[in-house]
């Protein structure tokens, strides 16, 4: 279990390997599975550990200083994984809406669904709503994702191609205010009455998913 | 979509300086976002007009707040009345007095009165002058029932810590089964129930009560010394003139009325059984404004028109046939609409319509013909509704209906 001071780098950790499965084949994007070890310490790809606070830092500013021994045992996957780091996150900065907001928004969604299963009052207030399917959709682009809850995984986020049944659906208007809305830097009260964001179906169910994708939103580090 | 260039504009501004622009229940996103106006400009009868100037025929009358039509000139000249000697002092007016007495002469239970601005203030009051007079701590509540904004109740989500609800506990609306094992559970320790006169939640069907559900709760109380008490803000002069607990054939032991009360003058009232008296002299109970003589004066004067116009008779009677055509409207177009509840406060619910995503449609087309259907709250008929107004809600929803069908049969091929 995840307790709750470690889940904002967990949440981004998972949230940069969803980017990176997305991006790189599974080879490389394996380098960046994740890892919660004792002691206050994430592992990346099985090699690079990092503190916490370091690993912290390394999102933040992209400066995180990994502990020396999995960098001398494993240099060129560590080479790898510092590679990839780098390239998601120059697409965080990346102003090429409609090429890479369907990405950052995938990573926007795990860092929720993480918190949906791992933060106590996130994952309580969506206790009743385990039989419910939530879809994101960004106009144009036909990005579709669904989040679901499975006994197996809990709260996961999907690509899907096909339209199918849910029980809400939040639709952006097109990949710039999807991108706005992952980074944390839309105005979702405002983006409501401008239709920027549809909100169609289960209303509360949107509603609790706002408030938990606020607080992810508040806690978790992005990468830089 | 309708023009809402003013609405919007102004929306901007309110969200520079208020957080989310628009909060609680009247938000842009608890209702239909791009479709419903974020501000009114004024209201007459059963119509009001928002700011950019289109006129709505109403079925939410302020969310309730309203029963005999916006600017009643028996109830506004009443206030008038009142104007030049001012509303708030340091001490209450003589108005608080009539006020009290009225109620207790017009609801067969009460033995006396008090006043606030919202149910809010009220409800959370009256469960802890049960508190104080049972000794207990326990409140029991209907799963999915509003009785306000404090943290006990509110629906919302943030900014609540555990024990804000340690001591509610919850059953469904008409399961006593359930009620009763809850109080077998915490024998002695449950100070009251605390219910509305019927079920009827957001976002689902209204649900009345069945066979002998309020006896049994009423006789379950008794027996076991708790309070019963009645959160009548919503539904009160809707059902009967009396309050709602003579509809249902009841008496609780406490109850809590606004919205109707004041007409859309800000005013809340807990009236209750002499037993209770002692409780509620010793809960603190005081607000900035409550002593209003405006409220207090319009307050009088709606107990006096629910008297002398049977207004709950009269929007029963309204909203039967109201709701008798809709739902034969909504039929031969294929919609299989339900209008839920007491008909003087109906919830439309759509079978099979379980995520709402029809009621959304529906509402949003039948704003475009000027109609203020709400599709996730329950309704409210204004008694200032008459003939011509029901004709033309008919013919309004009829063309509504009508195209929702188009529509609908579009999709489909």
């Amino acid at each position: 279990m995840v307790n709750e001071t470690r889940l904002p780098i967990w949440a981004a950790a998972q949230s940069i390997h969803a980017c990176g499965r997305v991006l790189f084949p599974d080879r490389i994007a394996s380098c960046l599975t994740p890892q919660l070890l004792s002691k206050d310490e994430i592992s990346l790809g099985n090699s690079l550990v990092f503190s916490d606070p370091q690993f912290r830092n390394l999102l933040k500013s992209g400066l995180g200083m990994p502990k020396i021994g999995g960098l001398l045992l494993s240099p060129y996957r560590s080479f790898c994984i510092f590679s990839c780091l780098w390239k998601i996150g120059k697409l965080y900065k990346s102003k090429k809406s409609h090429t890479f907001a369907p990405l950052i928004l995938r990573g926007s969604l795990e860092a929720i669904c993480t918190y949906m299963n791992f933060h106590q009052e996130a994952s309580r207030i969506f206790g009743t709503e385990k039989d419910s399917v939530l879809s994101i959709n960004i106009s144009e682009t036909y990005t579709k994702y669904l989040i679901r809850y499975q006994s197996s995984s809990g709260w996961s986020v999907k690509y899907v191609e096909e339209s199918l049944n849910s029980s809400a659906s939040l639709t952006f208007k097109d990949p710039a205010i999807a991108r706005k809305a992952a980074l944390g830097k839309l105005d979702s009260w405002l983006a409501l009455t401008t239709g920027e964001i549809l909100l169609a179906g289960r209303i509360p169910m949107l509603d609790k998913f706002g408030y938990v994708a606020r607080i992810a939103q508040r806690e978790v580090p992005l990468p830089k | 979509m309708n023009n809402r260039k003013q609405s919007d504009l102004l929306f901007r501004r309110a969200n520079q300086v208020i957080p989310t622009g628009i909060y609680g229940h009247v938000a842009p996103g608890a209702g239909l976002p791009l479709d419903f106006p974020h501000f009114c400009q004024s209201g007459n009868g059963c119509r009001f007009i928002d700011v950019d100037g289109k006129e709505w025929l109403d079925f939410m009358c302020g969310f309730g707040a309203v029963l005999h039509g916006y600017r009643n000139p028996l109830i506004d000249g009443s206030v008038e009345k009142q104007h030049p000697y001012g509303a708030v002092f340091n001490q209450p007016s003589q108005l608080m007095v009539e006020l009290a007495e009225k109620l207790v002469e017009q609801i067969d239970f009460a033995e006396w009165a008090v006043f606030a601005k919202n149910g809010s203030d009220l409800t959370t009051w009256a469960i802890r002058v049960a508190r104080e007079q049972t000794g207990r701590e326990y409140v029991i509540k209907a799963r999915g029932a509003y009785h306000g904004v404090d943290a006990w109740c509110d629906p919302g989500l943030g900014g609540r810590i555990a024990s804000d609800r340690s001591h509610i506990l919850e059953f469904e609306w008409n399961d006593f089964d359930q009620l009763e094992s809850l109080f077998r559970k915490y024998s002695g320790k449950i100070a009251a129930v605390i219910l509305t006169p019927y079920h009827h939640p957001s976002f689902g069907p209204s649900i009345l009560p069945i066979g002998s559900f309020w006896n049994d709760v009423e006789t379950l109380c008794r027996s076991y010394g708790t309070a019963l008490v009645l959160d009548d803000v919503r539904c009160g002069w809707r059902l009967h003139d009396g309050g709602s607990h003579k509809y249902f054939g009841f008496t609780p032991d406490l109850a809590i009325y606004s919205k109707a009360l004041g007409n859309g003058y800000a005013i809340s009232a807990c009236i209750g059984s002499g037993f209770f008296r002692a409780g509620a002299s010793e809960v603190f109970l005081t607000g900035s404004c409550w002593n209003d003589a405006f409220a207090m004066a319009a307050a009088l004067a709606c107990l006096k028109l629910v008297k002398d116009q049977e207004t709950a008779e009269s929007v029963l009677r309204k909203g039967t046939l109201f709701c008798e055509q809709l739902e034969s409207i909504a039929q031969k177009c294929g919609i299989p609409l339900r209008m839920t509840g007491v008909r003087s406060m109906p919830y439309p619910w759509i079978e099979g319509d379980d995520n709402y995503y029809q009621i959304q449609t529906l509402c949003k087309i039948a704003a475009s013909y000027g109609l203020y259907f709400h599709p996730h709250h329950n309704w409210f008929i204004s008694n200032a509704m008459n003939d011509q107004d029901l004709e033309q809600a008919i013919l309004l929803s009829t063309e509504a209906f009508e195209h929702y069908e188009r529509e609908n049969l579009s999709q489909t091929k």
